[in-house]
């Protein structure tokens, strides 16, 4: 099967996600759209490209934050969990992805909720609707980005 | 894997996190890098967005004026197409000259200087649990972390953090903010405190013997120095005696609609005058 994919050089295609990622978090306010770019790297145990990821995802998140070291805290979590979890379970299976798709959207508020009680602020957990789309996000975007990195490693551009 | 290392493998992470956490609360480093170079790498993928908003907003208020004219023939369909592209062009471009011609309009505050500047972005992500906005100004343009921000009807918020070319606001709305104000009228002085999105601000500290009216104007005080005296803030919408029988339970409603922010003016303090300035 043909795909255009493999033809856009990766730094570009990764340009042009986290610009769309955060054009989405600037229409659907409060939600993440960057966390998920580090997920299909560690999924697939590439260590440098996922620490690169999530590099760029913290500086940005934090500059665009309200206050210091939430989105610190929420990526040193999920790094923390992904690789605990993914011990013991497949992470390339649906199933889990959904399942930590989940688990991701209650973690992320609620590190941004512990960075700031530090902060002497108290801060509502978001609803349980917004929960659900945020998981709904992180599903979709991690799925996507999944079948598109394994349409580059089928044609050997990764 | 050994309880032990279970054990270094949660706590080191731990102290690092706290070690980094008040590296960072005694030399703002980690904010003003972030600031730098997250802030304003996103500023720059928000701005041209902004005209492409303004772009398809524009295709979409010429597709609503276009619907009552398809029996028209096709020259005048054209004729009409052209003349309500023009109305709507204008028409944006009067409103905007109406909300800036309201800040020009603004009396200047002795002792502030005034800095233009566009709103690029609404709370874009999820570390902004607080309410903000992420303006187009920043350090270059001589505005500094903590600036007061005002809109034409009054006041906005402040800067939280300025990076080199964008920055963001904390809005009088979120959890963390506490403006000094007064009310217009009687004088009787309150801290407005935000209570987050869609929830009117809370006035604390209004004293029990003091009289507030609903509909009454609440201004900044100017205590503290952080605002200029004089902006208005909100207005009440109920008082009421407090549980605590020291102070009143006071609400009101901020006079900015936050989601309908375009452009606001930073205030700014006049740099003082360097040393070779200063010298004959």
């Amino acid at each position: 099967m043909k795909t255009c994919v493999p033809r856009l050089p990766m730094p570009l295609w990764w340009l042009l996600g986290a610009s769309f990622a955060l054009w989405g978090q600037e229409f659907f306010n409060g939600f993440d759209f960057l966390s998920p770019m580090v997920l299909p790297w560690l999924q697939r145990t590439r260590r440098a490209p996922a620490l690169a990821a999530s590099l760029v995802v913290m500086v940005v998140q934090e500059g665009l934050s309200s206050f210091s070291l939430g989105a610190t805290l929420a990526m040193a979590g999920l790094w923390a969990s992904f690789l605990f979890i993914a011990r013991h379970l497949d992470p390339h299976n649906l199933l889990f992805m959904a399942g930590y798709s989940a688990f991701l959207a209650v973690w992320m508020p609620v590190a941004y909720g512990m960075v700031a009680v530090l902060h002497d602020i108290r801060v509502p957990f978001p609803s349980w609707d917004h929960v659900v789309l945020q998981w709904g996000v992180f599903f979709l975007i991690w799925l996507m980005l999944d079948i598109m990195l394994f349409q580059r490693e089928r044609h050997g551009a990764v | 894997m050994r309880p032990r290392l279970i054990i270094l493998a949660v706590l080191l992470p731990l102290v690092a996190y706290f070690g980094l956490y008040t590296w960072n609360a005694k030399t703002g480093v980690v904010d003003r890098l972030t600031a730098v170079l997250g802030l304003d790498a996103a500023g720059w993928v928000f701005r041209p967005g902004r005209a492409v908003e303004r772009g398809v907003r524009d295709i979409w208020e010429r597709y609503i004026y276009l619907v009552g004219v398809r029996q028209e023939n096709e020259d005048l369909r054209a004729q009409v197409h052209e003349l309500q592209e023009e109305v709507a062009r204008l028409r944006e471009q009067a409103a905007e000259a109406r909300r800036l011609a309201e800040l020009v309009a603004l009396p200047e505050l002795q002792g502030w200087e005034r800095q233009g500047a566009r709103v690029v972005a609404h709370q874009p992500g999820p570390g902004m649990v607080l309410d903000a906005l992420v303006l187009d100004v920043g350090l270059s343009s001589g505005v500094r972390d903590d600036a007061p921000v005002r809109a034409a009807a009054g006041l906005v918020g402040r800067l939280a953090r300025a990076g080199r070319s964008f920055s963001v606001v904390t809005l009088i709305t979120a959890p963390s903010s506490r403006v000094p104000v007064v009310s217009q009228d009687g004088r009787v002085p309150g801290v407005a405190c935000g209570q987050g999105p869609d929830v009117p601000l809370e006035v604390r500290y209004v004293p029990l013997g003091q009289h507030m009216t609903e509909g009454e104007l609440l201004v900044t005080s100017g205590m503290g120095g952080m605002f200029p005296r004089g902006i208005p803030v909100a207005r009440v919408t109920a008082v009421a005696p407090s549980e605590d029988a020291l102070f009143q339970k006071v609400t009101a409603q901020p006079v900015v609609d936050m989601a309908a922010l375009e452009e606001v003016v930073v205030l700014r303090r006049p740099e003082p005058p360097s040393a070779n300035e200063t010298q004959p």
